[in-house]
């Protein structure tokens, strides 16, 4: 029986030790960000709920990576509500916006929330993204399983191991910069097809749902309940995107959303064909890093014109305030302005044809028939 | 709850390791064997609280059932036994033909008249396959009086025991009731400990690291084909070739779990995966693969349909098989169609789908040929035991290749899709070995890390030896044979394994401490176990 003792007693000590050593490298190397940044871009769901319990901010902006790369909290109209944090989750789903701000909300005094809709957030096939957890939602430390993960997992020691695939981190209030290696017009090219692949989940096979609806209404009462308030925007899109997808693919089903949107709370309107959206694709481009992403500058004028700040700094045509009882009056109007465009734009209009987007849909639609 | 989960290496396992060491100290078994009880109800009960009532509800009926059945043998009232038996029967073949073929019933019978009968999709509860299995044995052998002694709370954990609940091993009562009595050897010491951790760790290695790495390799190939993408020969064969070892290690960790985690507290469990790569037939291949369910398929599916067929050819007058040799008529009668039968039911047991029969049909038409070929070399005075080393080598790539061409269906989403899988292995859509030809779908995201893994898993599967023969000094698990299977060996491959055995040094402490540690660090990526499903 000694000898079995004994391999017990040493089966336990190396695994002590392997522990440690594991522990102690990640603790040291830090290959999620979560102490020396703002955490690692990748695995955004797990670092900005950990994140935001640290920070306890009284305002928090929720939306996908749009909001993340454009909105910046050291925004002087968000001053008086210091901190700010940017809360937007990559590729987010209306879904898990909820969760996120009911996270925020359980851990912080929060006051304001400022909202980035996306259209594509309302899809009903679109599924949480890998990385997003129920359990973490609403707990004030690191839970178990995320303990784990970031200390004690392969994936952590990969990371140590391969600093190349950390990627990007976000700062410490939430926003991040993506380097773009393209040039301009295949930037556009890659990311408008990507954005109607299946694997996005974006603009392929869109159906939206009474569902992913009610999630935003829960949202929002459950902000007004708190007494938060509430601020909702939807995100400029290139014109390139906003006519591809709503205008000449889903415009009844966009009509049919907006009006349940601002039947639950009225809207700040950034997207459409207004004079920042239909910036010509070059090279330079001062409001556009590809069709769904724009700069701070552009995020400073979104912010200007909900908070009512420095007036006159964005374009005059750059967000409409829409409620139920405009909101027909300005889709017609958008839907105009994006013919114009397209009138005016007709060797863009060749391309995006050229690009056969909506080939997958197609595909897609068809396959749903033979089922 | 999941062997591969924190909550059970961290909190289920060592809290019921506590609870039955100080029950033992207590000096009362029956306590310990209540403790254990408890907390594989508690096990069962985590995943779906309202499925725990099934489980006792079976239990219940079938212990006394049972009892009954054992009074009637008593009694020699032969005839109230078998209407016990055949209620015993019903019940348990009616719960688990609800819960688990009712939807495919009504899906193929609206499919067939046109109807539009609609219900609920049923759940199906975990490990009912199992356990019902388990408690069918356990009436027909009461039927003989063989289970009179029995109390209930040792049937209550021949039954509900965690490690072979969900999953397996089939347990008989004959193995697993002696152990809970007083003169068994069930309790802690030491050496089990040390055992049960080692095999535990193994399996656990196997499942996290090897199964769910390879996994990434095989998952997103079956997926391609069931959205239709027309695959490459080559994304095809890595596909089937990904699954065959997923499943083979995903299986094989599973079932080291539960032999492990039960050997903890003293309980051994059968062998239930020997190498089943390593099998030169089919018919070996099936005494390897799942051992336990073949057992029972044998015993109490195989055996009698294979008996009351030659008494009937006896009382024919027609001619039975005899030392593996007779006519063509009687091959029919008594191999081929109790082969058939019993392998088309294997099939629809892993699961309530076209695919699982056609699954089941290819394996018995495999073993009616295997059978065949069999009495054909015996006719001519062939001694079967005497296969020279190239005709075990060509008999092993044989059963591979049939075995990777049967995990086609079996993993597959419908039957549709196991033909398009084929179809591409056998270089049905266009073929060419040109530069970025071999996987132009970007399937995986390196094609060369995928090939990498199945090399290695290969020769793993081939030429390492298994958990039980590394610690082959030790009883890793019941009905296991090291003898048998050190002869399986080339002499200077055994000779290597042989000095590198498991024993309980610090050495190898170390060694299994890293083993352990390492699978433990890949739990943060939480997978079922493949045959939770059936």
């Amino acid at each position: 029986m000694h000898q079995y003792s004994k391999f017990i007693k040493g089966f336990c000590g190396f695994a002590i030790f392997y522990l440690l050593i594991v522990f102690f490298s990640n603790l040291v190397a830090d290959p999620y960000g979560i102490r020396k940044n703002g955490g690692r871009v990748s695995n955004d769901r797990l670092v900005k709920a950990i994140k935001v319990t640290q920070i306890r901010p009284r305002a928090v902006f929720l939306g996908s990576s749009g909001t993340a790369r454009g909105l910046k909290p050291e925004h002087a109209a968000l001053s008086e509500n210091d901190p700010t944090y940017n809360l937007a989750i990559l590729g987010a789903n209306i879904y898990e916006l909820k969760r996120y701000f009911e996270h925020a909300a359980a851990n912080n005094d929060l006051e304001t929330v400022v909202i980035g809709l996306d259209f594509y957030a309302f899809n009903r096939f679109r599924d949480v993204r890998t990385g997003f957890s129920e359990a973490r939602l609403g707990a004030r430390h690191l839970i178990p399983s995320d303990f784990f993960g970031l200390y004690l997992s392969l994936d952590s020691l990969n990371l140590i191991f391969n600093p190349d695939e950390r990627g990007f981190y976000f700062a410490e209030d939430g926003t991040y910069e993506h380097a773009i290696d393209l040039e301009m017009k295949r930037q556009f090219e890659v990311k408008l097809v990507e954005d109607f692949t299946q694997a996005e989940q974006m603009y392929w096979d869109f159906e939206f749902s009474q569902e992913t609806v009610n999630h935003f209404r829960a949202m929002v009462e459950a902000a007004q309940l708190d007494g938060i308030d509430v601020k909702v925007f939807l995100p400029p899109l290139h014109t390139t995107l906003f006519h591809s997808a709503m205008v000449a693919n889903y415009w009844s089903t966009y009509e049919d959303w907006l009006h349940e949107v601002v039947s639950i709370h009225p809207v700040w309107d950034f997207s459409g064909c207004n004079s920042i959206t239909v910036e010509p694709i070059k090279e330079e481009m001062a409001y556009f890093e590809d069709p769904s992403h724009y700069p701070h500058e552009v995020g400073d004028f979104i912010l200007n014109r909900m908070f009512d700040y420095q007036d006159g700094t964005a374009p005059a045509d750059f967000g409409v305030y829409v409620t139920p009882e405009n909101v027909d009056e300005h889709l017609l109007q958008v839907k105009a302005q994006c013919q114009q465009w397209a009138e005016a734009n007709p060797d863009t209009v060749r391309w995006l044809g050229n690009l056969n987007l909506t080939r997958h849909m197609k595909l897609s639609q068809a396959g749903r028939l033979q089922q | 709850m999941l062997f591969n989960s924190y909550e059970f290496i961290l909190l289920f396992l060592p809290i019921t390791f506590l609870g039955f060491y100080l029950a033992s100290q207590l000096g009362n078994r029956r306590l310990s064997i209540f403790w254990l009880v408890a907390a594989s109800l508690f096990f069962y009960g985590w995943w779906n609280p309202p499925y725990l009532l099934l489980l006792l509800l079976s239990i219940g009926v079938n212990y006394i059932l049972g009892q009954g059945l054992n009074q009637a043998h008593l009694s020699e009232n032969e005839k109230s036994g078998k209407i016990l038996l055949l209620l015993g029967v019903v019940f348990n073949l009616g719960l688990i033909g609800y819960y688990k073929y009712f939807n495919f019933f009504i899906d193929n019978f609206n499919a067939l008249s046109g109807a539009s009968f609609n219900i609920a999709q049923i759940v199906l509860p975990l490990g009912i396959s199992f356990y019902t299995f388990q408690q069918i044995s356990y009436l027909i052998d009461s039927l003989e009086g063989e289970t009179k002694h029995y109390r209930f709370i040792d049937y209550c954990l021949f039954v509900s025991f965690f490690p072979q609940l969900i999953a397996g091993p089939i347990v008989s009562h004959q193995e697993m009731m002696p152990q809970f009595s007083k003169q068994s050897k069930i309790g802690l010491n030491k050496e089990n400990f040390a055992i049960g951790l080692t095999i535990f760790s193994i399996g656990l290695f196997k499942k996290v690291i090897l199964a769910d790495q390879i996994a990434l390799y095989a998952t997103p190939v079956f997926n391609a084909a069931s959205q239709g993408v027309p695959l490459t020969l080559a994304e095809a064969w890595m596909g089937a070739l990904a699954y065959s070892l997923q499943i083979y290690f995903d299986f094989s960790g599973y079932s080291d779990m539960a032999i492990g985690a039960a050997r903890l507290f003293g309980i051994q469990l059968p062998l239930n995966f020997n190498s089943p790569y390593k099998a030169i037939n089919i018919i070996d291949f099936w005494g390897r693969w799942h051992m336990t369910l073949t057992r029972f398929l044998t015993r109490y599916l195989y055996n009698p349909i294979a008996l009351n067929l030659s008494r009937r050819r006896v009382q024919q007058g027609k001619s039975l098989i005899k030392r593996g040799v007779g006519s063509l008529g009687a091959f029919a009668e008594l191999i081929t169609l109790p082969t058939i039968i019993t392998m088309f039911l294997a099939g629809l047991w892993h699961g309530a789908g076209w695919q699982y029969i056609v699954f089941g049909l290819l394996h018995g038409f495999y073993l009616t040929i295997n059978h065949g070929w069999h009495m054909i070399l015996k006719s001519r005075g062939y001694n079967l035991k005497q296969t020279s080393w190239l005709g075990k080598r060509i008999g092993q790539s044989i059963t591979l290749l049939a075995v990777v061409v049967a995990m086609v269906f079996f993993r597959a989403s419908d039957v549709g899709n196991a033909m398009a899988m084929l179809t591409a292995m056998v270089g049905g859509n266009k073929f060419s070995l040109a530069d970025g030809a071999l996987f132009p779908n970007h399937i995986f995201s390196d094609p060369k890390i995928g090939l990498l893994w199945l090399i290695v898993l290969m020769i793993v599967v081939f030429y390492f030896p298994n958990t039980q023969q590394w610690m082959a000094r030790y009883t890793p698990a019941l009905n296991f044979n090291p003898v048998q299977e050190i002869q399986n060996h080339p002499r200077w491959l055994a000779t290597i394994w042989k000095t590198l055995e498991w024993r309980p040094t610090v050495m190898w402490a170390g060694l299994t401490s890293a083993i352990a540690f390492t699978a433990f660090l890949g739990l943060s990526q939480l997978s079922e176990f493949i045959y939770f499903q059936f």
